[in-house]
């Protein structure tokens, strides 16, 4: 690769690359700009021209009501909720299994099986038993947020040192001692590379949740969809893709600098 | 996967894991069964497993079960496939020039990043409500666990090994055949176990606003008709075809994973 190493691409390189990103970029815009109406017909696509205005109006750059940071909020909080519910209860969780051999027996093989199960399959059952509000959705994205923060810090904490563990527990150390001196500084590693991985999957959760219960963007969605109301449809897609894209954009650069351990999970 | 993986070596040394599984699932029904059997819980809510193996036999004597579970297992498969091989060829291409790489790969990632499910009422707004959706979703999701695993295979250093099959005469075709092929097996492979999950999961999540038959359409009807028995009855089948896709590519990784050490 010595051909090919950063200091010696030339900016020629550099340059062409970014004309043709751009190029693509434009090609697509006016694309989409043109074709309604005259390649496709008019009601299966928006034209991005529209997609910006009635995001303008969504934003309140309008007379209607800014109706954006109500859904961003409610949907940022739905996962946000979800992430920190899931990561203390995944924790708990790993740590019993991780502490008692007798309990691990039956833990681990119950949360195997429990994984097994579609858990997006669960949702109809989730808003029977628990109405149409956000107890459904606060539970699925629980759910989603749970396995991998469980998998993680059970497989930081099995890396442990037993030695040092041994002798911490000679020299007086309570478990909730040696949990916090030093089983979580030790496992740090695992646990944040368990948050990389489900912060993306609790934002997708808490989407698919919204958009089968009719609140957040994910009920936008829906709405629009139902409405045919081509416009608002891919307005409210740009904004969830906007979101998905900062959240994993930043993952990408905390992953970057920390150099975690995250697997490639692919989820939804 | 991660989780399965993990079997503690103190626990239960005499049991395999699929022995631990099986008795934890029994046990769980079996404590199911009784909670609804002794009035503590109405079936109205939770139903019972003997309801859900009623109403699978049913299913399986009305024509419900294998109208609905094939063309979610052909959508699923066929996404799965079409999925496989288009990342073959992208990531190859893209492996193989810098610049395209620089170019598209940064779209890819993008793309990557974007929440698929999110996009599923503009796929179903633009293409309709019948199959075209669910393959345009599965294709996404799956698409992006090849391409990333077989970016990373192709990426394994391998210089010296090329450069020693060339000494000893091989030409291209061979170097294709005999190492880069054998080297990309395992991340196909792992690609796979990731994928073919990811591929239930989403053709019947897109199942649940398409009009064509399905499970997840079968699931959603039984939503809206209030009926628990229904629903968990499509559930119980989607976990089992899950469970026996997984076992089988697991067995087959161990398999192909033994040369490798």
């Amino acid at each position: 690769m010595s051909a090919s190493s950063p200091s010696s691409r030339s900016t020629g390189f550099t340059a062409s690359v970014w004309v043709a990103r751009i190029a693509i970029l434009v090609g697509a815009l006016v694309f989409l700009e043109q074709a309604p109406g005259t390649w496709v017909p008019k009601l299966f696509l928006a034209k991005p021209s529209a997609v910006g205005e009635r995001l303008g109006e969504w934003m309140g750059f309008g007379d209607e009501d800014p109706i954006l940071w109500d859904a961003l909020r409610t949907t940022l909080l739905h996962a946000g909720i979800g992430l920190i519910c899931g990561t203390v209860l995944a924790l708990v969780i790993a740590f019993v299994v991780w502490r008692s051999t007798v309990l691990a027996r039956s833990v681990e093989p119950l949360m195997a099986v429990i994984h097994n199960v579609p858990r997006i399959t669960l949702i109809p059952l989730f808003v029977f038993w628990l109405g149409n509000g956000d107890a459904p959705i606060n539970v699925y994205v629980i759910g989603t947020a749970f396995f991998p923060m469980f998998y993680n810090a059970l497989q930081g904490w099995r890396a442990a040192d037993r030695q040092v563990i041994d002798v911490l527990s000679i020299m007086g150390a309570r478990p909730r001692h040696i949990f916090a001196t030093y089983l979580l500084p030790q496992s740090r590693e695992f646990i944040l590379s368990g948050l990389l991985i489900a912060a993306p999957l609790t934002l997708v959760a808490a989407i698919v949740g919204e958009m089968l219960v009719g609140t957040g963007i994910g009920g936008m969605l829906s709405l629009y969809r139902v409405s045919f109301d081509a416009d608002g449809l891919y307005t409210a897609t740009v904004v969830a893709s906007a979101v998905g894209v900062a959240i994993n954009t930043a993952v990408g650069r905390v992953n970057r600098r920390h150099r975690t351990r995250m697997l490639e999970t692919g989820g939804l | 996967m991660i989780g399965p993986s993990l079997a503690r070596l103190s626990a239960l040394p005499s049991m395999p894991r699929w022995m631990q599984n099986g008795l934890v699932t029994l046990a769980f029904l079996g404590l199911w069964q009784l909670v609804v059997s002794v009035g503590l819980q109405d079936e109205f809510w939770v139903s019972s497993p003997q309801l859900i193996v009623e109403r699978l036999g049913d299913w399986q004597e009305g024509g419900e079960l294998w109208d609905n579970l094939l063309p979610t297992l052909r959508v699923a498969l066929t996404g799965f496939l079409l999925a496989a091989v288009a990342a073959m060829v992208v990531a190859v291409a893209l492996a193989s020039s810098r610049w395209l790489d620089e170019v598209l790969g940064w779209y890819l990632d993008v793309i990557y990043a974007l929440p698929k499910p999110a996009l599923v009422p503009m796929f179903l707004f633009a293409l309709g409500l019948g199959d075209s959706p669910k393959y345009v979703l599965v294709v996404l999701i799956v698409f992006f666990v090849f391409y990333y695993n077989l970016r990373a295979g192709l990426g394994e250093p391998r210089a010296n090994l090329r450069n020693a099959l060339g000494i000893l005469g091989a030409r291209r075709r061979d170097v294709v055949l005999y190492l880069e092929l054998p080297t990309l097996v395992p991340y196909l492979v792992a690609s796979a176990r990731i994928g073919a999950p990811l591929a239930l999961v989403g053709t019947v999540f897109a199942e649940f606003f398409t009009a064509t038959p399905g499970m997840g359409n079968l699931i959603e009807r039984a939503s809206t008709t209030i009926d628990a028995t229904g629903l968990l009855a499509g559930v119980a089948v989607l976990t089992v075809i899950g469970a026996l896709v997984d076992n089988m590519l697991r067995r087959l990784d161990l398999r192909i994973g033994r040369w490798r050490a």
